[in-house]
């Protein structure tokens, strides 16, 4: 039987060329990087939300950046990607980014709902909701 | 389930002062036990009257509610030493240092032994200062997320027990975002269990169907 | 006290006097801390993400006490009005005890039952379960694989009947197991000096200090008692 994660016969199914850019699901990719039997010559490539103008956006100001549009697991999905490649400077930014959003979070929690908060509880993406739900002490 | 969802995170407050309970107080007591009180946590000399014996809070609750005993308050509760703590909280980094049960205790002992407390509202009144200090504190502590640790000595249990779902979701996340240093993992992924009898056969459920 | 709770302690107490393995506890606990151990030891059940060690010599010594203690109470209850204190204040702290036993208890269950499979798969966690629990384990295992395979199981075809795949030969598996990268309270019981808690990080650990810890780095200090989860 034909392997499911075989990448040749995905690759020949699909006649690409080398340079070729193909979008695949991220499980495929973390597959073919994975796999035990030999390499697929293949370069990950950072997604957007992840690239240089976000990275400046959060390290500018990370608490007015609008999560959810760019990725409503920003955190989460950053941290399976950072097991994938190794890119010691989106984990800093990601972990300075948390950080400092987390501050506010607490801040705006206890604050209260004026239309303010509001707007910022929106930029929040599904982690940093999470902890905000669990943050009973402070509010 | 064994044990509710809810309890799974932490202590209950409840459970926290069932706890603070166990923390030894002095009393004078107003009734003679004439003997030791052999309990199953430690043997107590007898209590004898108008003499001061150091018992668990729990015993000295007991005692108070049927008035056969006078609640001798903590020091740190008197209004000098909470005075003190206060001006300690506002003006240090770190947190004061109240007993690990002191909300707790302080709050027993405004319940059942109101009258055995001088300027009882005062009392009051500076817990709630000081409560109101040492959370900004524990609010401040988010600054120090993200390191290996957190140190935060000196606060209380009740304390950790309202700061543990988000700080603890948190510190987990946070640690997430660093670059896997995994190597140290000790489980790895799970194997089968194999008890040798795993196979179904048709008599086994048959006889739990019964 | 619900009846539940009376049928709990008595059947742990039966199976417990069954056993006479030998006493895995490193050292000899005095019985007059018997109480204290368990209290703090059932503070470390509900805080710890794994199943930690049975407590067997304090839980055996408490149920041997409490039995004890009980038949003191029915002693003392004579007309003068000292006996009557002294057995109230006997069986407050009777109680409070089996509550700490009852809890204590019920925490490993509910870990048991969560990370079943895990557990019994894993020797060094089969080794932290008392012989009335490791049965406990084993039939509540075979109860539930037999329940999902005939209820629903048996009606897929066979490649979705698994119970134990694991996804992508990863952490992602159907059998749960504990976390050990959940955050921890914990206080410093004695003085450690210096700790390494990762390849980076070291620590002064000082008696008393407070910390939240990841569990995975600090949990050989709990197996040692030079720390307390809180």
């Amino acid at each position: 039987m034909e392997d499911y994660y075989d990448i040749d016969s995905i690759l020949a199914e699909d006649q690409l060329k080398a340079g070729s850019r193909i979008d695949i699901p991220f499980w495929l990719a973390r597959e073919i990087v994975d796999h035990p039997e030999g390499t697929v010559p293949m370069d990950i490539e950072t997604p957007e939300f992840y690239g240089p103008k976000v990275r400046n956006g959060l390290r500018a100001e990370a608490t007015v950046v609008d999560l959810p549009k760019l990725c409503p697991n920003f955190f989460r999905f950053g941290t399976h990607f950072l097991q994938l490649i190794e890119d010691n400077k989106l984990a800093k930014v990601l972990e300075e980014a948390f950080k400092a959003r987390l501050q506010r979070t607490m801040d705006h929690t206890q604050s209260g709902g004026n239309s303010n908060s509001t707007e910022y509880l929106n930029r929040l993406d599904e982690t940093e909701r999470e902890c905000r739900t669990l943050n009973t002490s402070f509010s | 389930m064994a044990l509710p969802r809810h309890l799974k995170n932490g202590l209950t407050p409840l459970e926290i002062e069932f706890l603070a309970e166990n923390e030894l107080i002095e009393i004078a007591a107003s009734i003679d036990s004439k003997q030791n009180l052999e309990l199953l946590g430690g043997t107590l000399p007898p209590l004898k009257p108008l003499q001061m014996s150091k018992v668990p809070l729990w015993m000295a609750i007991s005692l108070k509610k049927k008035q056969k005993c006078n609640i001798v308050v903590p020091k740190w509760m008197t209004i000098d030493s909470l005075q003190k703590s206060l001006k300690d909280e506002q003006e240090q980094e770190v947190f004061s240092a109240l007993p690990y049960h002191y909300m707790e205790t302080a709050q027993l002992l405004l319940e059942n032994a109101c009258d055995d407390i001088p300027s009882a509202d005062a009392v009051r009144t500076l817990l709630k200062d000081l409560r109101e200090a040492r959370q900004s504190k524990a609010r401040k502590g988010v600054e120090a997320l993200g390191l290996t640790y957190i140190q935060m000595d000196h606060i209380g249990l009740m304390e950790i027990n309202e700061i543990r779902p988000f700080f603890t979701k948190a510190f987990y996340e946070l640690q997430k975002l660093r670059p896997a240093g995994d190597a140290n993992d000790v489980y790895g992924a799970p194997e089968p269990y194999r008890d040798g009898s795993a196979s179904l056969s048709s008599s086994m459920l048959d006889s739990s169907r019964q | 006290m619900s009846d539940e709770d009376d049928f709990l302690i008595s059947a742990f107490s039966s199976r417990v006097t069954a056993s006479r393995e030998p006493d895995r506890t490193r050292t000899q606990l005095d019985p007059a801390s018997f109480v204290q151990h368990l209290t703090q030891a059932w503070i470390n059940e509900r805080a710890a993400p794994d199943l930690l060690p049975y407590e067997r010599a304090a839980v055996d010594g408490l149920l041997l006490k409490i039995e004890e203690q009980t038949a003191v109470i029915d002693e003392l209850d004579a007309g003068n009005d000292t006996s009557i204190i002294t057995s109230i204040l006997y069986q407050t702290e009777l109680e409070r005890v089996k509550f700490v036993l009852r809890s204590y208890l019920r925490t490993r269950l509910s870990k048991i039952e969560r990370f079943c499979q895990f557990i019994l798969a894993d020797p060094a966690s089969k080794r932290n379960l008392s012989k009335g629990e490791l049965m406990y384990a084993e039939n509540y295992l075979k109860a539930t694989k037999q329940h999902f395979q005939s209820s629903f199981l048996s009606s897929l075809p066979p490649s979705l009947q698994g119970q134990e795949d694991v996804v992508f030969d990863r952490k992602l598996s159907m059998i749960s197991q504990p976390s050990l990268d959940e955050a921890v309270f914990c206080r410093v019981v004695e003085d450690i000096g210096d700790y390494q808690l990762d390849e980076e990080e070291t620590v002064v650990l000082e008696v008393g200090q407070i910390f939240i810890f990841r569990y995975r780095a600090v949990r050989v200090l709990l197996q040692r008692g030079q720390i307390e989860l809180i």
